[in-house]
């Protein structure tokens, strides 16, 4: 079909070349006219060919420096200049299959990882009806205003989200499984709600290779946008299965048992995630916040794992290419003293506080503050570049989101090298 | 045609952000859509994808014009408050979820009203200075 629109354009041609000395001036601007209109329709029959598949992508890019030698959990970021902790690569790719169903999938290398280019996630997506959607594949897990784009620095003022917020679900970004979308409006509300099913399976880092199976995930979701405003809310509960064999959490585990204080519950332990998220974006001021709530039910026998709570608040202001922002987040474990009576008994047992034992439970608290001071400037409408200062503080005794056993070593020798750590970054973020 | 001409004051923070001057704006629909007016705040929702119907449920589908158009700087500007910048972070958030995508870009006016003639349920904005008879004009932006 293109090539025969494509040789018509051609002959077209020829025959305006070669006739022109023999027509008049009007019929000469008709003619340019319709071969106008010729090479527009053919350019949009190639462009819609092409428009079967779309390829989108991301680039985040800088350098970062901690004044603290104990690296930050979630970037392994310590006290020399690294650039791999900001580097994100992303790229999208989307096959439409017909008018109502595609196949999406997103490839993301990071930096912290050598840039290993892994699918994120990737769905079959059908639209049911023009508002209702279905899902199968690997879906994100609705659980923030944010959670759709963690990895896409363009598409928010900061640095990247808050780490005292969004780090309490890091383990489960993903969900293998289905959801449906359901956009409504009521007036000029607009909604959009979503629920999903599915499991994960992954390995967990934190809590010393601690291999576990999540199972049964089921998630409901609302954003609901009006004007400058949006809003919304978001629930999860995750069927928790756990291998402690072989881990410090099994040792842990095995010592209270012995000491009759009975077994803590790994297997179907169920997480439960409630978040709530209000934005306001009127063109020139921006403010955002959200709270999260993470807590466990069906946990008889000790209780080990921290029920968080966390929080933040943004403000920025966009002065044409520049903005600045000003973020401040919160999070802290509420059941710090249950953990407690799991260490005193270790502690009874004869266990040294630098055991892996009681290390492992003493990293279980998370209490931690930040500000952060930023302000990204606009070099293009697809490239940003940002500058932030982030002073992290925390409760004494606490680990915050600083990584492992070093950070805990610290605190108890009374070193504390984590007090007041400031960390600077300059990232680059671009779309393409 | 009945058209009811609407006007927007130009908020001087926008007269900065746009350093060029444009012509007028005409948001063109096809002449049997029974849509005679439309209000910025409905634009606005159709232009960013949060909704897919006009303001009496009939169906909407935007057309948009060349990135880097001066009239489309001037058309987002007025109708949703977002320089090109805003807007393609706006949609980035969609783009990269699979969950939407951003309206179908023509090159100029003639192609607008081309799409505009064929299709009942299309929208788009042009020159006010190319409308003709082929569009109805259900909004003007000065």
């Amino acid at each position: 079909m293109v090539i025969n629109r494509l040789s018509r354009w051609i002959a077209f041609s020829y025959l305006l070349v070669f006739s022109l000395p023999s027509v008049a001036s009007g019929d000469l601007e008709e003619l340019v006219e319709d071969l106008e209109y010729e090479l527009e329709e053919l350019l949009d029959q190639i462009e819609d060919k092409n428009k079967r598949f779309k390829i989108n992508g991301f680039l985040s890019a800088g350098a970062a420096y901690s004044d603290s030698s104990v690296p930050i959990e979630s970037t392994d970021l310590r006290d020399e200049v690294n650039f791999a902790p900001e580097g994100v690569l992303g790229l999208q790719m989307e096959f439409k299959l017909n008018h109502n169903s595609k196949v999406v999938t997103q490839l993301v290398g990071r930096g912290k990882t050598d840039f290993d280019i892994g699918a994120e996630w990737g769905y079959f997506a059908y639209n049911i009806t023009p508002a209702l959607t279905f899902r199968a594949g690997r879906v994100r897990i609705p659980l923030f205003l944010l959670s759709d784009y963690l990895e896409v620095g363009y598409a928010y003022p900061w640095v990247r989200p808050a780490a005292e917020v969004y780090d309490l679900a890091e383990l489960f970004s993903s969900q293998d499984g289905m959801d449906l979308l359901y956009n409504f409006s009521v007036g000029s509300v607009d909604s959009q709600v979503q629920v999903g099913a599915g499991t994960l399976a992954r390995t967990s880092p934190q809590y010393g290779g601690l291999t576990f199976k999540a199972t049964d995930m089921l998630t409901a979701a609302i954003m609901t946008n009006y004007k400058a405003w949006t809003l919304n809310a978001n629930f999860a509960v995750v069927d928790f299965v756990a291998d402690l064999t072989g881990t410090d959490l099994g040792d842990v585990n095995d010592i209270l048992v012995a000491n009759n204080a009975g077994e803590i519950k790994f297997n179907h332990l169920d997480i439960l995630y409630y978040s709530l998220g209000a934005a306001y974006d009127n063109g020139t001021w921006i403010v955002q916040t959200e709270a999260i709530n993470t807590s466990y039910e069906n946990r008889p026998g000790p209780q080990i794992f921290p029920i968080q709570r966390a929080h933040y608040i943004s403000i920025a202001r966009r002065f044409n290419r520049v903005t600045p922002y000003l973020l401040y987040a919160k999070n802290r474990t509420v059941n710090a003293h249950e953990r407690r009576e799991a260490d005193a008994i270790l502690e009874q047992a004869g266990l040294s506080s630098l055991s892996p034992a009681r290390v492992i439970l003493g990293l279980l608290d998370h209490t931690q503050t930040s500000w952060a001071l930023g302000l990204n400037y606009s070099l293009s409408p697809k490239a940003i570049v940002k500058f932030e200062w982030k002073l992290i503080g925390r409760t004494k005794g606490t680990v915050g989101e600083f990584e492992d056993f070093a950070a805990f070593t610290s605190i108890l020798t009374g070193e504390d090298v984590l007090d007041g750590t400031n960390v600077y970054n300059l990232v680059f973020d671009i779309v393409f | 045609m009945t058209n009811k001409t609407h006007s927007l004051a130009i908020a001087s923070l926008f007269a900065v952000a746009t350093s060029f001057s444009f012509a007028d704006i005409a948001v063109v629909v096809h002449p049997d859509n029974a849509v005679t007016t439309i209000t910025d705040s409905d634009l606005s929702r159709i232009f960013l994808g949060k909704t897919d119907s006009f303001p009496d449920k009939s169906k909407a589908t935007p057309i948009d014009q060349k990135e880097g158009s001066p009239l489309r700087d001037a058309f987002y500007i007025m109708v949703t408050k977002k320089d090109a910048a805003q807007l393609n972070s706006y949609w980035s958030r969609l783009i990269f979820t699979g969950k939407g995508t951003p309206p179908k870009m023509v090159r100029n006016d003639r192609k607008v009203k081309s799409l505009i003639s064929k299709n009942t349920d299309h929208i788009g904005y042009i020159d006010t200075a190319n409308v003709d008879d082929s569009v109805k004009v259900i909004f003007t932006i000065k």
